[in-house]
């Protein structure tokens, strides 16, 4: 890391994670639920909907951050071999957030089950070679602290 | 939404400004079978990688297990009429005591971290909450 207050670094290293924290522990417990019971009404269904829908993104949650971070190990890039992956993937979810607001009452249940893998795809696409940061850019005596201020970034994010 | 897109966006910022890479020196591509190859880890060379994955697992089956359907728990069962309202404030006072855990957490990797083989512990800390 470049030489500048400890404390910076490691805010600056946890940033995103606050950032990823903060939109992922209200878009799964609060907006899918919220968004799929405005389209479809107050059905019996909506509970195993809700479900299914979260089940679908969590099945691209479990293949895509092992796939990014071993492609961003291979990664040749000015400015190092994380970065693309970060750009691309916090792109890619800032479109994925924009695409969920288009749906209302009466849109697709299958469109929007897409439109949240595809957000998914993209956090995850950014997070796996996220989690190599820390590694690449922390000594290594340093690395059990970095961790700790990156999850308190995140329980931060939380409240 | 539009919040999110911002922090996330100014978060990307901070990190890409302030966050220094080493010279990027990428493995290289040596085939298919030895790409998904890598993702093996021999258990008996990395034990503590498997310790955290079986943590990780449990500690975010549970949550996301309650998370998923605490809107329709607030609204069916404890009778909230506007459930999306309330639980933000809920998950926002569980997730202030993480904080002081966290704190805790960051200095016991501050003492025990930089023990060579002896990392689980603030790795089990950091995941607690």
């Amino acid at each position: 890391m470049r030489e500048r207050s400890p404390i910076v670094s490691y805010l600056s290293l946890g940033a995103l994670w606050f950032a990823l924290q903060a939109q992922w522990t209200t878009v799964v417990p609060v907006i899918v639920p919220d968004q799929i019971t405005a389209m479809i009404g107050e059905t019996a269904s909506k509970e195993g909907i809700t479900g299914s829908v979260i089940a679908a993104g969590s099945v691209i949650a479990l293949l895509i951050p092992p796939f990014a971070g071993a492609l961003s190990d291979m990664t040749r890039a000015t400015g190092g071999r994380r970065r693309p992956y970060l750009v691309t993937g916090v792109l890619g979810t800032c479109l994925g957030l924009l695409s969920l607001v288009t749906f209302e009452l009466g849109s697709s249940i299958v469109l929007y089950a897409l439109a949240f893998i595809n957000l998914q795809f993209w956090w995850n696409w950014a997070a796996g070679p996220y989690a190599g940061l820390i590694p690449d850019a922390v000594a290594e005596q340093k690395r059990a602290i970095a961790t700790g201020w990156m999850n308190l970034l995140g329980a931060w994010a939380r409240s | 939404m539009l919040c999110f897109v911002g922090i996330n966006m100014a978060c990307l910022a901070l990190t890409l400004r302030n966050v220094a890479e080493p010279a990027a020196s990428g493995f290289r591509f040596e085939g298919i079978t030895p790409f998904f190859g890598s993702f093996y880890l021999k258990p008996r060379e990395y034990p503590n990688f498997y310790w955290v994955l079986v943590t990780r697992f449990f500690s975010n089956m549970g949550i996301w297990w309650i998370f998923s359907f605490l809107l329709f728990y607030l609204e069916e069962v404890v009778g909230e009429a506007n459930p999306a309202n309330l639980l933000p404030l809920l998950l926002g006072t569980g997730a202030a005591v993480a904080i002081p855990t966290s704190l805790l957490g960051v200095k016991l990797a501050e003492r025990f971290g930089s023990d060579a083989g002896d990392d689980l512990l603030p790795n089990i800390v950091v995941q607690s909450p």
